[in-house]
């Protein structure tokens, strides 16, 4: 069963039209969202890699005009065929449409369609004329009717949205084609300028960011997919050593004040939104330094302080007022934040308190019990949280946890290990971070977990773990552990650090100001808005969401910014357009693994050079070095600018 | 190696190149529109296309690295279509206004139509209008319609010399070129240059040549010690119409900087001198030749008889031939009798050529100008290569592209290089020395050099490094305000770098401390072994076009042809035996002490040979008083110079189009000067004149040509011993450093600077060249093209400074120093640090030199050029 009339899309072709509804097949592939909002349905859809026909009544003709338009008036202009050709093949569908279509002109479509597909520099052109050829040859009556009647068929209003895989992966989708380009053409200050309407932070996340987009990356269908990654961290590290003003131009001054809590990855992210805006901002925030998260739960050899500290800097040079050492609900409470004056107040605190492990003895304060969190915590504050103790043991498997381990090598600990009740496959950390650790030579506990703290006058001296095996997957898709009955041992620590998941703190909220919750102590907001259930009161990152990815936080509180710009000038919150169209080609996806893409491939991405493991692991400095001017250039021609287009009929 | 098939041929590749450059080793044709070898890869013309086996979609060859086993067919029905129709599309909006256009003849798309057989095309014509915009300089036209959008042009202008004015606008069919940048252009032309059409033309010739009527004459550049090689286009043998340059010819490959590439318009300019002009009852009077030369010799003849050889001096030209400097020295020397003669880069790079024969035992560049492009550090310091030498800059700039060097530059102003550095020093002026010799101190305590290297190639290093004992951290800060920490940071980067390279100019030499700076240099440039083969380098940048062959040549006091000094006696005996005259046994006077002398009466006769002193020496009335005591003055230039109004007789030489011989670049390539058109009026080639003045003085030169010249040359001068004609023809020839003998470490000694600002005279003023003029500007500021983009001189001050003084931009000021005062534009600029100033300037026509202190340093060579203090006042 399905309502789809006609798909060709990934090039397999589904024809339902004159068939009985229950003889129709659902197009495989294909995820063509019912609703482009509320109000309206999506009639068809045009897209780089197909059609989709939903309703019988739109017109192919002019769909197939506006879209051909829409990828001349993308088209970048750096290659013959796709600048001038889909500009001629819009001109004989203009005229098509306009009632004066010659009866050769749907062979000259057809050819030149398929040279500007062929011969095209990037995926826009590559990709441009191919709704219009499969609307030709599967809708070809639509056409020579058109030309035929010599009618003029009414124009539509459409929606387009340029969009390209890594883009649309990314929760804060960065222009990467955009500033990839640019660094292939040297203009390396152009580029980090290019970054930063979409993010402040292209050195945090040049260093520590999840990289959905690589995932996403159609380069590697050919060889090896890009690094994006180290390609933002090069233009962020190319303008501090090369002491760039950073190039920040205000768009206006507004005199409504607005407090953020926290100076984390949302926080930073929503002041520089809004003071680019205009507004005056207040950042308040608990510890001496600025990061949140990023600065209390990852190590300095991943991310070094003064990449931080200087982003944060750049905030402040907005005009960001950053309040350190203030803590919210103890300094100050959020009614009296709006009595100050405050107009709207964005919360963006993180998840910064870890979840209890369920083992026995975890509550009673034993010294050298600590959770992960504040294990890191301290150390980033400079302090080794127990210098008595030598022997390490964490327990779980994500990034915190890796963090952990190799931390403890450069506070001085001598026996690290790690404790994780599924196997390395099933392992949340990042791979690389995982090799790096082997590397630098944390013992690796694979399938056991805590079951007892062994305490030895208030001090911890080992912990009982039990053996598990791996059973029946659970939701989360992996196979989910089960002790072995019986098969209980002893490790030897001073050091006992549960990793095994980061909770919310929202103990500073007070039942006056009306900020509602939910069951999983997150702070609920409403859909698309940011807003939660206290007008004027906003919130994003992982205090919504629960402990997710920095990059995501980062984007949320750029888009919490905009809404809070919205309410401050008395519009309807709700959720732009442009939002809603990547909403929607997050569900088509853009990225399609199985592609084969065709060119020659064959070249390695360019890799960083790190420290060796041996001098690494006992200090702090950071261990990869960035990329060169010549091999980021050299990456970064690698890039293959899949810009896409897509187009929505309502 | 990589195995690889092109077209059936079994062919090795090295991984890193392209099916492009396989296909063109091995002589397989791919036709291209927008790649060019020293540009990033462009890929928008897509002519270029090749089926690769395996793969669905045809590849561009151009920007395709080769992958063992590849299979590569160039000639595919597929891919011949392909191209076909890429270059129709880019037909249907190309206007056939071909016989009209400038590139006709030259054009890359005529070609490419005419070779793929285009006679008509099935796409219909598409049109635009788009707006005509301002290029980025009145020197270049756009005819925006005309473009292939093959964005050569864009690519050039940031990877080339680093300008980016130029970007696309706007999308699909109505994207262009636009010159969004406009103040980042310098006018270089590299743009013009590359563009395949007619997009960009030429906007300064009034004259149109079509290229079948133009005749082209390689030569090498007049501007600036790079020694580019182009192409003068000349009319009739009469006119230079226009300069080109061909993409593999000499140390530019193509590039040019504003001066060589619009420069070129002095040449025919209406104040050319074109007759002999003799001096009676006060007044200019026009002469024959015969007339001239002979009134010349008799009275040179007389002062010689009265006062001795000695009481005649003589200033060379750096500007001028190799050929010519010979001639004169040997003129001078061996027929008139004297030692007193210089030439102007004695004044302008003397102080780096005399302090590094000291230490390495070469006057010279320590590599080649392309070496520096390997260099994974550059050290900048009182250069500004952009402005000055801008074909080293691009090259400079290589070396960030290729190896990610590190900068460091040590100016006070802010320069277009503070752009691309790692690290900014802004010393006070004039205590170059004293951070330097901070750094080398730093070094050694820090373990920061080569022991090896300075244990056996070097001597001197205990004693120079006794004399740092003053030079702390502490007294570098006290001193030049270079704090500790920037301090650290340059020891930090320099020793984290492999092969340093050392750039410094005339803010280095052109102080009274000059040529201890460059000493300081040197010992910084030992310790790490930068002079060696495998080293990064020394680079002095030389203004003048022939500043090293002047030297080379013997053109001062004390050194005859080959560096070899004339109070050495089986030197100078070699030399009196084939020239057949006596040469005084000891050094002259330089190019300031002929002067004194001249003030104090001992110098009575003086032959000025394309230098204007009344422009470059300090103190003018001093001068011009001096000028009393002469009996007679002679002055051979191209126009009437300050001097020249001065002189008994003014003999009319050519320019370097008018003219044959060589020019020795500051790399010490020697390479061609070729004449272009006949000369000027009734003016003579300069080596004629010296030659008969010479015979007519009874010391017969019958040279027929400067090529004769140039084989006494390398006869006598080991140096020159390849630099025949005939070898000189394929290209320029560098001449060899092999001496073989140990490099030498130079004790320092620093002095303070002559004056300190104060109360009446708050400012430092520092005079400086800039891009779009040469040397003391009597060529450039003839040239109409460079007098369009850069009118006038002006003094550039610091805005805190400028509303002490309660001046604004664009006021008329005047500019007072403790000697004088001279008027000029006042420029707000906040690249300056606050109390100085700098005086933008080619000294003419305004007279700066007036203000310059005229102190010297102690081997009596160097004015203070580089500072002085003074205070600007509202005129």
């Amino acid at each position: 069963m399905t309502d789809i009339l006609f798909s060709s899309w990934g090039g397999v072709i589904t024809d339902n039209r004159g068939k009985p509804e229950a003889e129709r097949q659902a197009p495989p592939g294909l995820n063509l969202p019912l609703e482009f909002d509320k109000e309206r349905r999506i009639r068809a859809f045009f897209g780089w890699d197909g059609i989709a026909i939903r309703d019988a009544e739109v017109n192919i003709v002019d769909l197939t005009r506006a879209y051909l338009e829409a990828v001349q008036n993308e088209s970048c202009g750096k290659c013959t065929p796709c600048r001038v050709g889909t500009r001629i093949m819009a001109t004989i569908l203009n005229r098509i449409a306009e009632g004066q279509g010659k009866p050769e002109d749907l062979d000259q479509l057809k050819y030149l369609g398929r040279i500007i597909q062929k011969s095209s520099k990037c995926n826009l052109g590559q990709t441009g004329p191919k709704p219009a050829l499969d609307a030709i040859e599967y809708f070809e009556d639509q056409f020579s009717g058109a030309i035929q009647l010599q009618k003029k068929i009414p124009r539509q209003e459409y929606k387009v949205k340029v969009t390209a895989p890594c883009e649309s992966a990314c929760p804060s989708h960065l222009p990467i084609t955009r500033y990839i380009e640019l660094i292939k053409e040297g203009r390396f200050e152009d580029s980090l300028a290019a970054i930063r309407q979409a993010t402040c932070l292209p050195g945090v996340l040049g260093r520590v960011c999840v990289r959905p987009c690589e995932d996403n990356c159609r380069r590697g269908n050919v060889d090896e997919c890009l690094s994006i990654k180290w390609l933002k961290r090069f233009v962020a590290d190319y303008e501090l050593k090369k002491r760039k003003e950073p190039l920040l131009e205000k768009q206006g001054v507004r005199s409504e004040k607005v407090a953020v809590i926290g100076a984390g990855p949302a926080g930073l992210s929503c002041a520089y939104y809004l003071a680019l805006k205009g507004y005056p901002v207040t950042i308040f925030e608990r510890h001496g330094e600025p990061g949140g998260m990023a600065a209390m739960g990852i190590p300095d050899y991943r991310l070094p302080r003064n990449v931080l500290r200087y982003e944060a800097e750049i905030v402040e040079r907005l005009g960001v007022e950053i309040r350190y050492n203030t803590q919210v609900g103890k300094d100050i409470t959020l009614s009296q934040m709006f009595e100050q004056g405050y107009k709207a107040i964005f919360i963006g605190v993180g998840a910064q308190t870890n979840t209890p492990m369920g083992v026995e003895g975890e509550e009673k304060g034993y010294k050298g019990f600590i959770p992960g969190v504040y294990y890191l915590l301290e150390i980033n504050l400079g302090r080794d949280p127990y210098p008595e103790g030598k022997k390490v043991v964490v327990v779980g498997g994500g990034n915190v946890a890796i963090d952990c381990v190799r931390s403890s090598f450069r506070i001085g600990k001598t026996d690290v290990n790690l404790v994780y009740r599924r196997t390395k496959k099933e392992m949340p950390a990042d791979r690389v971070e995982i090799h790096d650790a082997e590397e630098e030579g944390v013992k690796f506990h694979y399938l056991c977990n805590p079951v007892r703290i062994v305490e030895k006058e208030g001090k911890v001296v080992g912990v009982e773990c039990i053996r598990m095996e791996l059973g029946e997957p659970d939701e989360s898709g992996r196979r989910r552990p089960v002790p072995i009955k019986g098969s209980e041992f002893f490790i030897e620590t001073d050091i006992l650090i549960p990793a095994i998941g980061q909770a919310i703190d929202l103990s500073f909220l007070e039942e006056k100001d009306g900020v509602k919750t939910t069951k999983r102590s997150t702070i609920a907001i409403q859909e698309g808005t940011f807003m939660t259930s206290r007008p004027g009161i906003f919130s994003a990152g992982d205090c919504v969401t629960g402990p997710d990815v920095l990059v995501r936080a980062a984007g949320h509180g750029k888009r919490a910014a905009d809404k809070i710009d919205l309410f401050l000038r008395g519009m309807e919150v709700k959720e732009s357009e442009e939002e809603r169209l990547e909403a929607l080609m997050e569900k088509i996806k853009v990225y399609r693994k199985e592609e084969k893409v065709g060119i020659s491939g064959g070249t390695k991405r360019e890799v960083l050079r790190m420290l060796p493991p041996d001098s690494r692991k006992w200090v702090f400095d950071e261990v990869e070095e960035g990329l060169s001017i010549p091999s980021a250039r050299k990456e970064a021609e690698r890039c293959l600018r899949c810009v896409r287009v897509g187009l929505f009929a309502m | 190696m990589i195995k690889l098939k092109i077209d059936g041929k079994e062919l090795t590749a090295r991984p890193d190149q392209t099916i492009l450059e396989v296909a063109r080793e091995n002589g397989i044709y791919i036709p291209t529109l927008c790649y060019h070898e020293r540009l990033s890869l462009i890929k928008s013309c897509r002519l270029c296309l090749v089926d690769v086996e395996g793969c669905d979609m045809p590849m561009a060859s151009c920007a395709t690295p080769v992958v063992d086993g590849m299979v590569v067919q160039t000639r595919t029905e597929r891919v011949e279509r392909m191209r076909l129709e890429a270059l129709k599309l880019l037909l249907v909006n190309h206007p056939l206004d071909c016989p009209v256009c400038d590139a006709g003849g030259e054009c890359q798309l005529q070609n490419r139509t005419f070779e793929f057989g285009i006679k008509e095309n099935q796409f219909p014509p598409e049109r635009v209008d788009r707006p005509s915009r301002e290029y980025g300089t009145p020197l270049i036209r756009q005819w925006t319609e005309r473009c292939v959008m093959c964005l050569r042009c864009v690519h050039a202008c940031i990877d080339i010399p680093g300008a980016d004015v130029l970007d696309v606008v706007d999308h699909g069919f109505s994207s262009h070129i636009e010159a969004v940048r406009k103040e980042n252009c310098i006018s270089c032309g590299e743009c013009l240059h590359i563009c395949p059409v007619g997009a960009l033309t030429e906007n300064l010739s009034p004259i149109k040549g079509r290229r079948w009527q133009l005749d082209r004459v390689q030569t090498t550049c007049t501007f600036c010690g790079c020694g580019c090689q182009l192409e003068l286009n000349s009319l009739a043998d009469r006119k230079v119409v226009k300069v080109t340059t061909k993409g593999e010819a000499g140390v530019n490959q193509g590039s040019l900087c504003v001066k060589g590439r619009f420069g070129y318009d002095f040449v025919n300019h209406p104040e050319r001198l074109q007759r002999p002009l003799v001096k009676r009852s006060g007044v200019f009077v026009e002469a024959s030749w015969e007339e001239a030369l002979a009134l010349v010799a008799t009275r040179l003849r007389e002062v010689k008889e009265k006062y001795g050889g000695q009481g005649i001096g003589g200033i060379s030209s750096s500007r001028a031939t190799n050929e010519e400097n010979y001639l004169f020295q040997k003129w001078m020397r061996a027929c008139i009798g004297t030692n007193h003669l210089d030439n102007g880069a004695g004044l302008a790079n003397g102080s780096s050529l005399y302090s590094m024969l000291a230490s390495t035992g070469w006057p010279a560049m320590t590599h080649s100008m392309d070496d520096v492009a390997q260099a994974d550090l550059i050290l900048i310091v009182g250069a500004d290569p952009y402005e000055d030498n801008l074909i080293f800059s691009n090259k400079m700039r290589q070396a960030i592209g290729r190896h990610d060097a590190k900068i460091i530059l040590v100016d006070p102003r802010k320069t277009q290089w503070e752009r691309w550095a790692d690290l900014w020093l802004r010393p006070l002026p004039g205590t170059d020395l004293v951070w330097i010799n901070g750094l080398i101190r730093l070094l050694i305590e820090k373990g920061g050099y080569s022991k090896e290297f300075v244990g056996s190639k070097t001597e001197g290093f205990e004693a120079m490094r006794l004399s740092l004992e003053r030079f702390s951290r502490e007294f570098v800060t006290k001193e030049s305000g270079i704090s500790s920490n920037d301090l650290e940071k340059v020891a930090g980067l320099y020793m984290a770098a492999k092969k340093r390279a050392i750039v410094f100019g005339s803010g280095v030499t052109q102080h009274l401390s000059g040529a201890e700076t460059v000493k300081g240099l040197c010992n910084l440039a030992l310790l790490t072994g930068e002079t060696e083969r495998e080293g990064g380098g020394l680079y002095p940048m030389l203004t003048q076009n022939n500043a090293q062959g002047a030297c080379d040549m013997g053109g001062l006091p004390e050194f005859l042809p080959g560096y070899e000094r004339v109070d050495d006696e089986k030197a100078r005996r070699r030399f009196e035996e084939i020239w057949e005259g006596s040469i005084p046994e000891r050094p002259g006077l330089s190019y300031t002490e002929i002067f004194e002398k001249i003030h104090e009466g001992k110098i009575k006769a003086l032959y000025v040979f394309g230098e204007d002193p009344f422009l470059t020496l300090p103190n003018l009335e001093r001068l011009r008083n001096g000028l009393h005591h002469l009996e007679f003055l002679v002055v051979q230039d191209l126009f009437m110079t300050h001097i020249g109004s001065y002189a008994d007789v003014i003999l009319p030489g050519v320019s370097f189009a008018e003219k044959e011989g060589t020019f020795t670049n500051m790399e010490r390539r020697v390479q061609r000067v070729r004449q272009a058109i006949s000369p000027v009026g009734e003016a003579r080639p300069d080596w004629k004149i010296i030659s008969d003045l010479s015979t007519a003085m009874g010391y017969p030169m019958k040279y027929q040509t400067p090529a004769e010249v140039m084989e006494e040359i390398a006869s006598l001068v080991p140096s020159y011993a390849m630099m025949t004609y005939a070898n000189l023809e394929k290209g320029g020839v560098q001449w060899p450093l092999e001496n073989g003998r140990k490099k030498r470490f130079l004790a320092v000694e620093y002095r303070g600077a002559a004056e300190q600002p104060d109360e009446r005279y708050p400012l430092w003023i520092i005079p400086r060249g800039f891009h779009y003029h040469y040397g003391i500007g009597t060529t450039t500021k003839r040239a109409k093209g460079l007098a369009k983009v850069f009118p006038d001189s002006c003094i550039e001050v610091h805005p805190e400074d400028a509303k002490r003084a309660g001046i604004g931009e664009g006021d008329k000021v005047k500019v007072i120093s403790p000697r004088g005062e001279v008027e000029t534009i006042c420029r707000i600029s906040e690249d300056l640090p606050r109390g100085v100033a700098y005086f933008a300037t080619t000294f003419f026509p305004v007279f700066v030199n007036n203000l310059l202190t005229s102190g010297q340093d102690r081997s009596g060579l160097q004015p203070e050029y580089k500072v002085f203090i003074g205070r600007v006042e509202r005129r």
